[in-house]
């Protein structure tokens, strides 16, 4: 069993152990079983990724058994590591252990804490599968896996009816772009003859007839492919038109939105674009509709981010305007930038909710940002994290936010399938990200107190230097994460290098965070101050539309939804049934008609045989 | 002979369990239940254990019996088996153990005369699975309806008579339908070939142009369309499902469907090559239509077996859709549905039970929030439910993704449409799994017990060791040509 | 009117002869020696005793003929009138075993009068007398012959108990309705005559009955009236309105007389005339074959739905049997007579074995019924759960009511076979998709008996016990049923044991 092929395996030994002897473990055993299997694999991708760079084979892999074969193509359960993996590894497993720490702690008091942790493990398991994969059948187990995790983990106190629906929805949801990525698993294969990504990745370039056109009117295989792989990449990484589900999955537990819903799961789309980029460079205008769908999502998530009230709602929509990045850098060909972006994202992410999650736990799960306020003097550590986190966000010069969010920007001016439009929307996301992410710090942190006078310290005390250790690492890494640098030249075709853009393109996106803090600073005045005892989210129609997600799930509701419940309704007895049902009835009236003849009457008898006679005698006659 | 040994052999020992049941022979009491237990194992093994040992290739069908029958008409008792009837037996005897261990406490009354008809039953879906004379497969085909239908009608639910008596004529008028169709090919044969006969293996070597042939392939094919069971002939399942008693569910949806499916493969594809090629589009067409139909009608039920029972009508469109492909990539992904199907939805059904004995209905709205008292119950549920939404990694994903891989090559457009199945299936699995175990729990229940958990955790055995090695069915079916 | 026979070959009473026709003079002598055993001495047992003896020496006597090669070919000829075959012969024994099953039945039903029933027993043997004549003639005039000796004597046991509710009504009903018949009948074979002038069956052919001449259309109309007489006393639709009432009036072992002698012979010598006079060459006839076929094979299924009283559900059921079995003249060429002939009987033997075992039960339950209320009809509720109770008679009922139904293992499914073979053979697709529908529809009301049967009997209220509970059994009925059962299995599984008497 070689260390790749082991990597996912730690994760699910723990997860087997939980959820067969969950009830009878303690918390000391449960948790040093869950955090430690993946503190051992975080270690073997460290291992992994040292091995990677250190010699100069670029590609580990380890085949472990056939899956089934579809035709000749083989379908092998086997791993494939190469620098994109490796990054995606160090992410899911690095962060991964961090917040199963926090979660250890976090979730220390909830009764089914084994269970959590089980899924927590299995979520891990499925991930590394997902990243791992060398073909995209097993991608798309990972890719089902991790989804059912997020349905488990959203609906994991299962009681609330909310919560139960916020699951139901999301894993329905990603379900519709799964649907369209195996549809365009299908096309592959027929188009391609195989399910291997890098046979795919090259074929794709190679064979002629995939990227061509048959008749001028009408799409080539590839643009196909690429759309539906980018249908399942969207429903997965919450962009429009699929985004809904994210701002209600977080009813789950903090951690869970901190390790799926930020960090990990929901950048797998972008990964999964990124994985398929031969495909992808095949066909341009997708590579556009990529852009131009994390472009909207960028601005839009923005926008709703602005209106929220509920701390977690508003990294919710700050995750997808993140995830708008990538997706734009991957649009305009970007891809290390898009993957860098996706790491740092990951760090910093991880961290706000996390924070985010001691300062509710301090706040004994209150989460509206207009009852908090003043936390600044109450939890200065938090605090202190929650304003790394946010620099990160906004992107300030010298953060790892700053590097990523940067290069991304750099590439879009000139690149062939973006352009300065392109450009001026990022640097408006950017404008708005700093706005929201001032809001939010002003509201939470600053200004006078509003919640009652006894604040409760964090309940976990003797545990809490572990979970501030926990943040602490992943601050360090925030910051710090910038210097990281790795190098996907192997993996991904040379981008563009030669900027023949103006130079104060640079200036602009350098400035704009600090215009927008600049203009939060002013126009939230009233939300910093101290001397506002009560503050009240405005009710205006616009902000309650913002507030809502910008009215996509009334939408959806009405065009989806509704009608097929209708029709389900309308439908319950099964027409087809009742049609045959019709001809039973039709019978039975036969029936009493011709059981009314049989009425013993001697006369009627002997009428009917000369009146049938007759009959018969006409049969014959005409 | 082993085969004819097994089938007689099943009929005996469910008799001697009828007249057996609850007497004292030389201090011991016997009970019906030990005893087809014991029996049925013992035959699975021996069947085995025959294959296994047995010299013959079965790659191509390999009679094993024949015996002249009736003379007059040139009819033969002749069986013969080859890997997809052997995989379809052996599904049938697995599933024969799962049904004595799930209606081990719920049959309570005339328990003797309920394992005859259950072990008849077995017997007769063998004799089908292997019969090669058609007079003789008709035979059986008739057999095993009759003690099905008794299960039904003695040990259902509340509208089990309706029920019993829907699920017969639908079953009986079909196969008169297909008892023709079979004769006329009796007389084609003779016309031909000078001699009446009977015999599958003379039937292959006819050569059938004359238009008559579609209307024969339409007899047949309607047969097994409502035994599989196909929109718009399928009505009859949800109410038989609905009403049979716990084992009767498992061994409908389990086997019995299995039986249409195994004679579209056999008989109306493999016979008919042409007719079915030129019927192929209205075929895939049925399987669509009752893939999505079965999902949105799954998803309207408010009955926990009756919403189970639609969703084997969507999870058999697949096969149907696989088969009329005429693809084998298809066609594998065709057989391991079938297996696969019949492991989750027999598992379905017995959860249906568990909980039936637990809280006394069926109807969802009465349950709710098990997983407080039930966790183990719970955690079986959702994995069945995953089953059954094809999750990657159970069996059922691995039948459905060859089958559209397969499908797609020749009708895109169509296979587009039933991958909308895919978002429908996650709907009706999510409402099933929620409904029951997820919400405000409104009474606690006990969770599995020591039988129960040995019947879930071995269907869950077998639905992951074939969701993760397919090879160990697929490595049959290589190079089979359609 | 008069006889008439133009082919003036006298045939000499060779010894041949005298065996080929032994069985119906035996059967003769054995009525006169019944009147003379009567005038000698009155008893309920010995005119019992005597009337089975004759009959089973008959039954013994025709099965030795029939397996002996004294019939070679297609039968022999005696006088213009008569023609003994295999099939008239095989016919004769199914008539004689069932008027056998009938008399011995009717025991129980006598045993509750007073007086001392010989006349029954001489009718009895009339009916068969009549029904052998039937089998065996080969000419308008032995049939009209045979046609009335046993609807006379028919009527005669129809109301034989005179103070039944419905006795009076019932014989008046049907002597009426049959004399019409037969009126209709013998016009019909005027008709005929004034067309072939010539009576007997195997017509010689230089006039060939459908010879293109202006008349011809009171050739189909002869035909047309004869069929209709026979298919009154078939009581197919839509001559059948008479059949429930009668069945239901009668007594039951006459209602069985009526549903297994009288049908088997009406409709052997139906075949006979067909076949002989290859009436299927005629376009019309097969249009009125396929009509009456569709009509008797729907109404009668329908007529049976829901049906509570089970001897009007077994009228109604066997009109949709005849009109099955209509479906074996519709014969494609000559040389498929045979096998037409092999489809019709055993078809016969199959429907006459599912009654005989299906009244034997009736009438238990009625003698076991009669013993508590004044009502003696039998409803579908009185054999409610008769399976727990009644283990065999239980399995008996139901095992027939399946062969009534066509499922295999039984001689039903066979003999249902046996007829679509020979639908397909002719392609009478009309005719098939007709069997196909009724058939489904029949299950509708064969299975709810079923399942009465198989009902608990925990879940039915003052629910009297029903059903021929087991105590009123004695060992020979019970030896009877299961001989019945038993014999039902094996044919039905090997039906070449019962069809190799089809071929010499």
């Amino acid at each position: 069993m070689d260390l790749l092929a082991s990597l996912p395996v730690y994760p699910l030994i723990s997860f087997l152990v939980l959820i067969c002897f969950g009830k009878r473990l303690s918390w000391k055993l449960a948790s040093g079983l869950s955090v430690g299997s993946m503190g051992l694999s975080a270690f073997c991708s460290l291992l992994l990724v040292a091995q990677l760079s250190k010699n100069e084979v670029n590609v580990i892999s380890s085949h472990l058994w056939q899956w089934f074969s579809v035709g000749n193509a083989q379908v092998n359960v086997s791993f494939y590591l190469d620098a994109l993996s490796a990054v995606m590894i160090l992410v899911v497993s690095g962060v991964g252990f961090l917040i199963h720490l926090f979660a250890a702690i976090y979730m220390k008091n909830d009764e089914n804490f084994t269970r959590f942790m089980a899924y927590m493990n299995l979520f891990i398991v499925a991930m590394l599968v997902l990243v791992l994969a060398d073909n995209l059948v097993l991608l798309y187990l990972g890719w089902e896996g991790v989804g059912l995790c997020s349905f488990l983990l959203i609906g994991f106190w299962y009681q609330e009816k909310n919560n139960v629906l916020a699951a139901r929805k999301a894993f329905i949801v990603t379900r519709i772009g799964d649907t369209a990525m195996a549809i365009g698993l299908f096309l592959l294969f027929k188009s391609l003859s195989s399910l291997n990504i890098v046979e795919i990745n090259q074929l794709a370039q190679t064979s002629g007839e995939f990227s061509l056109s048959l008749a001028k009117n009408e799409a080539s295989d590839a643009y196909w492919a690429a759309l539906l792989l980018l249908g399942g990449a969207v429903g997965k990484s919450a962009q429009l038109p699929l985004q809904t589900w994210l701002p209600d999955a977080m009813a789950g537990p903090t951690p869970v939105s901190a390790l799926i819903h930020a960090a990990t799961m929901v950048t797998a789309g972008v990964y999964l674009i990124a994985r398929m980029n031969g495909v992808f460079i095949m066909a341009p205008e997708v590579m556009t509709y990529v852009a131009w769908l994390g472009a909207i999502t960028l601005l839009l998530a923005g926008i709703a981010a602005l209106a929220q009230t509920d701390i977690k709602r508003v990294l919710a929509y700050s995750t997808m305007s993140q995830i708008g990045y990538m997706m734009l850098a991957l649009g305009a060909g970007a891809w290390s930038a898009g993957i860098f972006h996706l790491m740092t994202h990951a760090f910093f992410k991880a961290l706000l909710f996390l924070t985010a999650g001691a300062v509710i736990l301090a706040l004994h799960h209150q989460q509206n940002l207009f009852k908090m306020g003043g936390l600044l003097r109450k939890l200065p550590f938090e605090s202190a994290l929650f304003l790394i986190g946010l620099s990160c966000l906004v992107a300030l010069p010298g953060t790892s936010g700053f590097f990523s969010k940067e290069e991304i920007i750099a590439n879009l001016w000139s690149s062939p399938t973006a352009g300065a439009s392109l450009w001026w929307c990022a640097i408006l996301g950017a404008l708005l990200t700093s706005i929201y992410s001032c809001r939010l710090f002003f509201l939470a942190f600053l200004g006078k107190q509003r919640f009652p006078k006894e604040l409760v310290i964090s309940e976990h005390l003797e545990t809490s230097n572990l979970l501030r250790g926990s943040l602490a690492i992943l601050a360090l890494l925030s910051l710090s994460g910038g210097m990281f640098s790795f190098d996907l030249s192997t993996v991904f075709p040379a981008s563009n290098e030669s900027y023949l853009s103006p130079g104060w393109l640079h200036a602009v996106a350098i400035i704009t965070p600090f215009i927008g803090i600049a203009f939060s600073w002013f126009y939230f005045k009233n939300y910093r101050s101290n001397n506002i005892t009560l503050l009240e989210e405005s009710q205006s129609s616009w902000i309650v539309f913002c507030r809502n997600g910008l009215g996509f799930d009334v939408i959806y509701q009405l065009i989806f939804v509704k009608p097929y419940c209708a029709i389900a309704q309308l439908n319950r007895r099964d027409l087809f049934d009742q049609v045959i049902m019709l001809s039973a009835w039709y019978i039975g009236i036969w029936r009493d008609i011709l059981s009314a003849s049989q009425n013993g009457n001697i006369r009627w008898y002997a009428a009917t045989l000369g009146f049938s006679l007759l009959g018969l005698i006409l049969v014959v006659i005409l | 002979m082993m085969l004819t040994f097994v089938i007689f052999g099943l009929l005996l020992s469910g008799s001697l369990a009828w007249f057996t049941d609850n007497k004292t022979f030389l201090g011991m009491t016997f009970h019906a239940k030990w005893f087809a237990l014991v029996s049925v194992i013992g035959f699975a093994l021996i069947f085995t254990f025959s294959v296994c040992l047995s010299p013959l290739s079965f790659q191509t069908l390999q009679i094993v019996t024949q015996v002249s029958w009736i003379t007059s008409l040139n009819i033969n008792y002749s069986l013969a088996l080859d890997h997809l009837s052997i995989t379809l037996i052996i599904l049938t005897l697995f599933l024969a153990i799962i049904c004595i261990l799930v209606s081990w406490d719920e049959i309570q009354e005339k328990s003797g005369f309920y394992y005859f008809n259950l072990l008849a039953t077995f017997a007769g879906i063998i004799g089908v699975f292997s019969a090669v004379d058609m007079f003789l497969f008709f035979f059986f085909w008739e057999v095993m309806l009759l003690p099905m239908t008794a299960i039904i009608a003695i040990w259902g639910h509340e509208k089990r008579y309706f029920a019993a008596i829907k699920f017969f004529i639908f079953t009986q008028v079909s196969s008169l339908l297909m008892l023709v169709a079979i004769i006329t090919m009796a007389y084609i044969h003779q016309q031909q070939a000078g001699a009446l006969s009977f015999s599958y293996h003379h039937w292959l070597s006819l050569e059938l142009n004359h238009d008559i042939t579609a209307y024969i392939m339409l007899g047949f094919f309607i047969a097994f369309a409502v035994k599989l069971p196909s929109v718009p002939l399928h009505s009859w399942l949800p109410d038989a499902h609905t009403q049979a008693p716990t084992a009767g569910s498992v061994l409908l949806a389990g086997v019995l469907l299995k039986t249409g499916a195994y004679g579209l493969i056999r008989f109306v594809i493999q016979l008919f090559p042409q007719a079915s090629d030129n019927f192929a589009p209205f075929a895939a067409i049925l399987g669509v239509v009752s893939i999505l139909y079965g999902a949105k009608m799954a998803f309207a039920q408010t009955d926990f077996k009756r919403l189970v029972a639609y969703s084997s009508i969507s999870h058999m469109g697949f096969v149907m859709l696989a088969l009329f492909s005429f693809n084998e990539i298809a066609y594998q992904g065709a057989i391991v549905t079938i297996v696969a199907h019949g492991l989750s939805s027999a598992a379905l059904f017995s959860l249906a039970g568990i909980i039936y004995q637990r809280i006394h209905s069926r109807n969802l709205s009465d349950m709710g929030g098990f997983w407080q008292s039930a966790p183990r119950m719970g955690g079986f549920g959702l994995a069945f439910a995953a089953a059954a939404f094809g999750l990657p990694g159970l069996a059922n994903f691995v039948g459905e993704f060859l089958s559209l891989v397969g499908a797609f090559q020749v009708f895109p457009v169509m296979v587009i449409l039933a991958a909308l199945g895919l978002i429908g299936s996650a709907i009706y699995g999510m409402v099933l799994f929620q409904k029951t175990f997820q919400g405000n729990s409104i009474k606690p229940v006990q969770d599995l017990s020591s039988r129960e958990l040995l019947v879930s955790s071995s269907l869950l055995m077998m639905l992951v060791i074939l969701g993760l090695f397919p090879n160990l069915i697929l490595q049959f079916f290589r190079g089979v040509i359609l | 009117m008069s006889i008439s026979l133009e082919t003036t070959t006298s045939v000499i009473f060779s010894a041949k002869v005298f065996i080929v026709l032994s069985p119906i003079l035996l059967l003769s002598f054995g009525l006169v020696l019944s009147l003379l055993l009567i005038a000698w001495r009155r008893s309920q047992k010995i005119i019992a005793l005597f009337t089975q003896l004759i009959l089973m020496t008959t039954l013994l006597l025709t099965l030795h003929l029939l397996l002996g090669d004294i019939l070679i070919g297609n039968g022999t000829q005696i006088t213009p009138l008569l023609k003994v075959d295999r099939f008239s012969y095989l016919s004769f024994v199914l008539i004689c075993f069932s008027a056998l099953a009938v008399v011995s039945l009717s025991g129980s039903v006598l045993k509750s009068e007073i007086e001392v029933h010989d006349e029954y027993y001489l009718l009895i043997l009339l009916v068969v007398l009549g029904a052998g004549i039937l089998v065996v003639s080969d000419h308008f005039a032995s049939l009209f012959l045979g046609f009335e000796l046993l609807s006379i004597s028919l009527v005669g046991l129809v109301g034989y108990f005179r103070d039944h509710k419905y006795a009076v009504e019932t014989g008046f009903k049907y002597l009426i309705l049959s004399a019409s018949a037969s009126s209709f009948m013998l016009l019909g074979i005027a008709f005929i005559y004034s067309q072939t002038g010539n009576l007997s069956f195997s017509v010689s052919s230089n006039v060939m009955p459908w010879s293109p001449q202006p008349l011809q259309i009171f050739n189909s109309l002869g035909i047309l009236l004869f069929f209709s007489g026979i298919a009154f006393k078939l009581s197919l639709a839509p001559f059948h309105f008479w059949s429930p009432d009668v069945y239901q009036g009668a007594p039951t072992p006459i209602t069985l007389l009526m549903a297994t002698v009288s049908k088997v012979a009406m409709f052997t010598a139906l075949i006979k005339c067909c076949f002989s006079q290859s009436y299927f060459s005629n376009e019309n006839f097969i249009e009125i074959i396929t009509a009456v076929a569709l009509l008797s094979m729907l109404v009668g299924n329908v007529l049976a739905l829901k049906q509570q009283n089970i001897k009007r559900l077994m009228a109604y059921s066997s009109i949709a049997h005849f009109g099955y079995l209509l479906i074996v003249l519709t014969v494609s060429s000559l040389h498929k007579i045979e096998f037409a002939w092999q489809g019709a009987l055993f078809y016969l033997s199959g429907y006459l074995l599912a009654n005989i075992a299906i009244f034997t039960v009736l009438l238990i339950s009625e003698k076991d019924k009669d013993n508590r209320c004044v009502n003696r009809d039998i409803d579908i509720i009185d054999w409610h759960g008769m399976f727990w109770k009644n283990r065999l008679s239980a399995l008996l009922v139901t095992f027939s009511i399946l062969a009534l139904a066509g499922i295999p293992l039984t001689m039903g499914f066979v003999g249902k076979f046996y007829l679509l073979n020979q639908a397909v053979l002719f392609k009478s697709w009309w005719l098939i998709s007709g069997l196909v529908i009724g058939s489904g529809i029949g299950l509708a009301y064969y299975l709810p008996l079923i399942f009465t049967l198989f009902k608990d009997e925990a879940t039915l209220e003052n629910q009297v016990a029903g059903g021929g509970s087991a105590h009123l059994l004695t060992t020979g009925k019970q030896l009877f049923m299961f001989s019945l059962l038993i014999s039902g299995l094996i044919f039905g599984i090997f039906p070449d044991l019962v069809s190799q008497f089809f071929y010499q």
